[in-house]
């Protein structure tokens, strides 16, 4: 080969390399741009271009046992407020005086300082101005500045839009307050922010992820007026819609509760009360009623209220305690025949008075009942009788058995609020065996009206502890997933809860209207009990004052439901005057409701 | 020196082709234009109908979208009115005024029916009896 022939590929294979590499510079910056880093321009060109909304999910329903609904959502608008477009047409004389009261009013959003300034023109930036605007108040809006309504809300002059915002309904307002809750707007450290809603209390605030799903997210391109484009770019993720939840609860069995509750706090002019129905086989609440209580549907005129505000936050069937008195009595009974202490047929002297550590023990009325059966200690609520029971027993089964009933532990029911009191145990500081003794007639001892209708629960099915429930099935997506019972543990063997039963129903069988059967037909076990209320600070009772209370549960062979009754008086009013009569009217209502036949003759047999 | 000699496969292919459509290759300036201008408005044509239905499509959807928001508050509303036509106070007071009365457990006959009966036997065999 000529020297000029290799000089010639030499130049070519130069210049060929100089290519290679230009191209691979070119090549190694298009990988950079197009490969690596492809998701980081791709995000900030659309940023440009693109506007992405909020699809907001739909917050699941609340339904009752049989399918009627207990929460649901209403349309309903937020207002925003844009400073430059209404300053504008306030300058330039646009806003009638009307329009300028009616915004004035609907300010609650912001501070006074804000809203001034707003109104005075000098506002800038958009924000919230009021949140679930009332019906008629769109209605003027629409009226007085001329909207204009799209999918997402209706637009109005001068800067105003209403945005749409569901508003949560609960049309049965406050009979369920307690148990179902309400949404909260718990605020946000901006005021130009708006924070979302949140589940507080009851079955809104336990269940409050389920209930509000997942938002979604829409992104499409945008023309300069804020159009979407509609051949433009489009992505969309859906919103996952909140779940359906029906509840063990029964909106008959609730509103006979909650009547009958407010009927008997008025007539004894008593200060406050709860009513728990519940299903002890399963430990399904079939009702739960306080008095006083709230309107979940305006939770922002409540937490105004100071007076309201303090029922807004709990719950008091599950978290406020109570001396539960003698309806005690059952659990001590039950604990000292399972353990082999007394018998059904074991007689004692109830002597009136009894001494223990230094402390006399009386009976209710201060005088003893003479030889008396295990039946009859309970029928005549003898003190002394059940102290006795309770020193034969003895510190370690007696406070064991409290551990396994649940004592002194949340009871796992599925609303937000549960509070456990307390309970001094045997070896806790300052325990005595006068707490052993006094324990036996429910003082020294405070436990939530939840956590004794769950105890004498196990006692009516036969000794299974069952976690109580409020929510039946939750529905998603078209499956419907059914909450099973679920048992703790067995505490008590059948056998003793059926001597217990026994001595119940005998009497269920003279607490009835003229002393007869408590409902003709049918054999209910009942017990009451009042209870002296403690001084928090000092120690000692209320002299005049007592909560009366009742539990009785029917059919009591093989019981359908449990009713617990609590009043709590401003004067001292008994168990069976003022709670008897209220468990005695809901089982009369619940055997019809419930269709349970009776077993017994229903007139009384003559001689 | 060594030359190598190949058969120029493609080349001579594409001139058999030449030779079989001359027609295409012997277009004028002009024809070949408008052959041009012709085929860019047949494309443009099929774009805009296919943006077209795009945009059609969309609208669509919008709409439906719409509609579909609008039939869900609809049955919220239907709800809230179904939950207030069921309120028991409204039920009561209304059974009240027309002279009705909760029953008592001793208003009600319980009848038992015998294991295997039909509902249609049980209720004529029970409407027979006194």
């Amino acid at each position: 080969m000529s020297e000029l022939a290799v000089s010639a590929r030499r130049r070519t294979l130069f210049v060929m390399g100089l290519f290679c590499a230009l191209a691979m510079v070119v090549f190694g910056r298009l990988l950079d741009l197009q490969v690596f880093r492809r998701t980081f321009f791709l995000e900030e060109g659309l940023k440009d271009i693109s506007i992405t909304k909020v699809i907001r999910a739909r917050r699941g329903h609340i339904y009752d046992r049989l399918g009627r609904p207990l929460a649901v959502n209403l349309k309903g608008y937020m207002l925003w407020v844009d400073g430059a477009q209404l300053g504008q047409a306030i300058r330039e004389g646009k806003l009638s005086p009307e329009g300028a009261l009616l915004l004035s009013d609907l300010a609650t959003f912001q501070d006074e300082a804000t809203t001034r300034t707003f109104l005075l023109g000098q506002g800038k930036g958009n924000i919230p101005w009021t949140r679930w605007v009332e019906p008629q108040a769109v209605e003027r809006l629409t009226a007085l500045f001329d909207g204009t309504e799209r999918p997402e809300g209706i637009y109005l002059q001068y800067g105003l839009y209403l945005e749409m915002e569901p508003h949560r309904s609960y049309p049965y307002g406050p009979l369920f307050a307690p148990v179902i809750g309400y949404l909260l707007d718990r605020g946000s450290p901006d005021a130009r922010q708006i924070s979302e809603y949140t589940g507080t209390l009851g079955v809104e605030e336990y269940y409050d992820a389920l209930l509000k799903g997942q938002d979604g997210r829409m992104r499409m391109e945008r023309d300069p007026l804020d159009n979407s484009i509609p051949i433009g770019r489009y992505e969309e993720q859906a919103p996952i819609d909140g779940a359906d939840i029906t509840l063990t609860l029964n909106l008959d069995i609730q509103y006979q509760a909650f009547r009958r509750l407010v009927q008997a706090i008025e007539e004894a002019e008593a200060r406050r009360g709860d009513i728990i129905v519940m299903d002890p086989q399963t430990g399904a609440i079939l009702a739960m009623a306080s008095w006083p209580t709230f309107d979940p549907n305006d939770p922002a005129r409540c937490a105004a209220d100071p007076t309201c505000r303090e029922l807004m936050y709990t719950n008091p069937a599950i978290a406020r305690g109570y001396e539960p008195g003698s309806t005690m009595k059952i659990l001590t009974m039950a604990i000292a025949l399972e353990e082999g202490v007394v018998r059904a047929d074991s007689a004692f002297e109830c002597s009136g008075a009894l001494n223990v550590g230094g402390y006399t023990i009386h009976n209710w009325n201060g005088l003893g009942h003479g030889h008396e059966t295990m039946a009859e200690i309970l029928l005549h609520s003898c003190n002394v009788g059940a102290a006795t029971i309770n020193l034969r027993v003895g510190p370690e089964v007696y406070y064991r058995y409290l551990r396994l009933l649940g004592f002194g532990e949340h009871t796992g029911i599925d609303l937000a609020g549960e509070t456990v009191p307390p309970v001094r145990m045997y070896g806790d500081d300052g325990w005595s065996e006068t707490d052993l003794a006094v324990n036996a007639f429910g003082q020294a001892i405070s436990v939530p009206p939840i956590q004794l209708a769950t105890a004498v629960a196990a006692v009516a099915n036969g000794g299974k502890l069952m976690k109580p429930y409020v929510v039946h099935a939750i529905g998603r997506q078209g499956v419907l997933n059914e909450t099973p019972p679920t048992l703790r543990r067995q505490v008590f063997r059948p056998d003793t809860c059926r001597e217990v039963t026994e001595m119940l129903v005998s009497i269920g069988n003279v607490k009835g209207e003229n002393g007869g059967p408590f409902v003709p037909g049918y054999r209910v076990a009942v017990k009451t009990g009042t209870a002296q209320i403690p001084i928090p600070e000092g120690g000692g009772y209320e002299p005049h004052r007592t909560i009366a209370s009742a539990i009785g549960y029917a059919p009591a062979d093989e019981p359908r439901f449990l009713i617990l009754v609590r009043i709590e008086g401003n004067t001292t009013i008994w168990g069976e005057e003022v709670a008897l009569p209220v468990v005695r009217d809901l089982t009369r209502f619940l055997l019809t409701y419930l269709q349970i036949p009776p077993t017994e003759p229903m007139e009384p047999q003559g001689p | 020196m060594t030359t190598r000699n190949h058969t120029l496969q493609p080349l001579l292919q594409a001139q058999k082709r030449r030779a079989v459509l001359p027609w295409y290759f012997d277009l004028g300036g002009k024809a070949a234009f408008l052959v041009v201008a012709l085929a860019a408005c047949l494309l443009a044509l099929i774009a805009l109908a296919q943006t077209g239905r795009v945009v059609s499509l969309s609208y669509d959807i919008r709409q439906l979208k719409g509609e579909e928001q609008q039939l869900i508050w609809e049955r919220e509303d239907l709800l809230a009115r179904l939950a207030r036509a069921q309120d028991p106070a409204t039920l009561e007071q209304w059974a009240r005024e027309n002279g009705m009365e909760p029953l008592a457990p001793g208003d009600v006959t319980f009848v038992t029916v015998p294991a295997g009966w039909s509902p249609a036997i049980a209720v004529s065999t029970l409407a027979r009896e006194p």
